[in-house]
């Protein structure tokens, strides 16, 4: 099948590149602009964590949409998967890691202060302090990335394996690593997110948050994805491969994540809200007041009615120039949502700090250059999957 | 005489028979480059593609899904809103038979409360793009339809357990019994029909 490799195909890597190119530049001037007062960890700490937590939710649902594929071994995920790969390679993880530590060196007083610092009288603080303390903290943050590291680094060298050397047994190694593996990535996304943005308001918790932020990175992710390889779907190597079943296929998985998405979210707030319980209303509470209620206004039209009605259509979901638009919303107004979920912690107006946008430029622009590298040396149509044998290709169209 | 109504069978369409999908793929094609548009197939299996080479596009009942979910959408919140909250007291020339709303202070939340009033709604949107699926479906396809006149050509008996049917209307414009007769014939069919109706079809 070796005529089916594109070697250098790279028009995506190259896509990339230069997004990460402009993003850093960009990104670079807006955080200027936003230190221009000087450097004071406590205004900058949300800046930095919203665009921390935009692209490390990035990364995790490349990862979470790779174990989908490996899992399912859907037809819709050959040509989608090489973006999930470089979202979620090993030195992308790092990365994110990298951005965790930051988090934890630079920024730890205005993160986590409330439970670093813990008043003697905060009965709750102080009864969660077998889990939630300094020395636990930092011992897991690099669990949860050895742990992912290694499920992606394994996966991705059985795909390269399977493509160099056509043995289709590393198919059903990936398949069989990628059950277990999804299990367990939700489970690590519950206690990274916890860990991670949850503790930065210790007396408030949510057990849903683990399959909230994995919907929702998923959305992110799919949607970057769908946009990337749909808008270059006449072009080599898409061309042929990328037809107008498989895109409604996209579009039906970019529904289907809108639908869980709003699903969840509600459910929370629905339970929240019938239970009227002073200890978990103040969360929404600082969410509908000082400009935020717009924001989640905003949230509930684009990020599901919007979305959702518009990819009802058949239609849209066989045509290129709509559904290129429709994933990018999406993948914008993921943004909006991240700024809703971060800033209420630390603004109790809404507020816009260039900064805000500078660091999620910056750190965006270098997780696509990171991408980018991931892209390279890699056919972007991947050759490992049992649809493109010919003699299980009708086997697996509705898998 | 002339009121009397004229029972003798007329065409209903020509029928051929084939032992594969494929063949009948192949036939499906052949027969719309000839200039037929008015197509139908019958086989025991769903044959990937027969759609796109018939070219069915026919979408209505997409729509009637919709537009039942959205109506069982606004009857939900209608019904609760107006139970719960509906018009005020003093407006009575707007009560229907003075019939007043039956407010109750859950918690003191609102009287119309839009989340915890949503799940009702949604699951009649639901019930109701269910109703409009299923009973669109039956609609459209004509049922309860106990005979058809395609149910006359004899190899239909096979058409639910091993055998491929492609039928040409008679409603085709192009519709010329002898010419189809011989174009099916030499498209490796099993056997060609014509089939005749009294249905007034």
């Amino acid at each position: 099948m070796s005529e089916m490799i594109d070697a250098k195909p790279n028009k995506i890597g190259a896509q990339y590149g230069m997004v990460g190119g402009a993003l850093l530049i960009g990104g670079g001037a807006l955080t200027a602009m936003g230190l221009s007062g000087g450097f004071d960890v406590n205004t900058f700490a949300p800046s930095f964590m919203l665009g921390a937590m935009f692209w490390i939710m990035m990364s995790m649902g490349c990862m979470g949409l790779m174990l989908l594929f490996h899992v399912t071994r859907g037809r819709w995920g050959t040509p989608l998967l090489r973006v999930f790969e470089s979202g979620a390679s090993p030195i992308n993880l790092t990365f994110c890691f990298a951005l965790v530590m930051v988090a934890w060196f630079v920024f730890k007083i205005p993160l986590y202060g409330m439970w670093i610092n813990v008043e003697p009288t905060d009965m709750i603080i102080l009864n969660k302090q077998a889990y939630l303390n300094e020395t636990a903290w930092v011992i897991r943050q690099p669990i949860y990335f050895a742990i992912l590291i290694a499920l992606s680094w394994r996966l991705m060298s059985w795909t390269r394996l399977e493509e160099k050397t056509g043995d289709k047994k590393y198919n059903d190694y990936r398949n069989n690593l990628a059950a277990p593996g999804i299990l367990i990535f939700i489970l690590v996304m519950t206690f990274f997110i916890t860990d991670f943005l949850m503790s930065i308001d210790a007396h408030w918790f949510s057990t849903v948050w683990g399959f909230l932020f994995t919907v929702g990175s998923a959305l992110s992710a799919m949607s970057l994805a769908v946009a990337v390889v749909v808008a270059n779907k006449d072009k080599a190597p898409f061309a042929g491969k990328v037809d107008n079943l498989m895109t409604k296929d996209f579009g039906n998985l970019l529904l289907m994540l809108t639908m869980l998405w709003a699903y969840l979210s509600f459910s929370q707030m629905l339970i929240i809200w019938s239970g009227n319980l002073k200890e978990f209303i103040p969360y929404y509470l600082k969410r509908i007041v000082g400009g935020y209620s717009t924001l989640g206004t905003v949230l509930v039209i684009m990020q599901f009615f919007g979305p959702f009605l518009l990819l009802l259509s058949p239609k849209l979901k066989r045509t290129s120039w709509l559904l290129v638009p429709t994933a990018l919303l999406i993948f914008g107004v993921r943004f909006v949502e991240m700024f809703w979920l971060v800033m209420p912690y630390f603004r109790k107006t809404m507020t816009v700090n260039p900064a805000d946008f500078g660091m999620l430029c910056l750190i965006g622009g270098i997780w696509f250059l990171i991408s980018s590298f991931g892209m390279r040396g890699a056919a972007l149509v991947v050759d490992a999957h049992p649809y493109q044998h010919a003699e299980l290709k009708e086997a697996s169209a509705h898998v | 005489m002339s009121h009397v109504r004229d029972t003798s069978p007329k065409p209903y369409g020509v029928v051929a028979e084939f032992d594969n999908s494929d063949a009948l793929l192949e036939a499906a094609e052949k027969v719309k480059a000839a200039g037929y548009r008015d197509l139908d197939a019958y086989t025991p299996i769903p044959v990937h593609g027969l759609t796109d080479v018939l070219e069915w596009k026919d979408d209505k009942l997409g729509w009637v899904v919709f537009f039942h979910g959205i109506a069982g959408f606004a009857a939900g919140y209608f019904l609760q809103w107006w139970t719960s909250q509906g018009l005020p007291v003093s407006n009575t020339a707007l009560q229907v038979n003075g019939l007043l709303p039956y407010p109750m202070n859950v918690g003191g939340k609102p009287e119309f409360s839009i989340p915890a009033f949503f799940p009702p709604a949604y699951e009649l949107t639901i019930l109701l793009a269910a109703f409009g699926a299923v009973f669109g479906m039956i609609a459209f396809n004509g049922l309860p339809k106990p005979h058809h006149p395609v149910f006359n050509a004899a190899c239909m008996n096979r058409a639910s357990s091993d055998r491929y049917v492609l039928c040409v209307e008679a409603t085709d414009p192009r519709y010329d019994e002898d010419e189809i007769v011989e174009l099916m014939n030499g498209l490796g069919s099993l056997s060609v029909e014509r089939v005749k109706t009294s249905e007034g079809y």
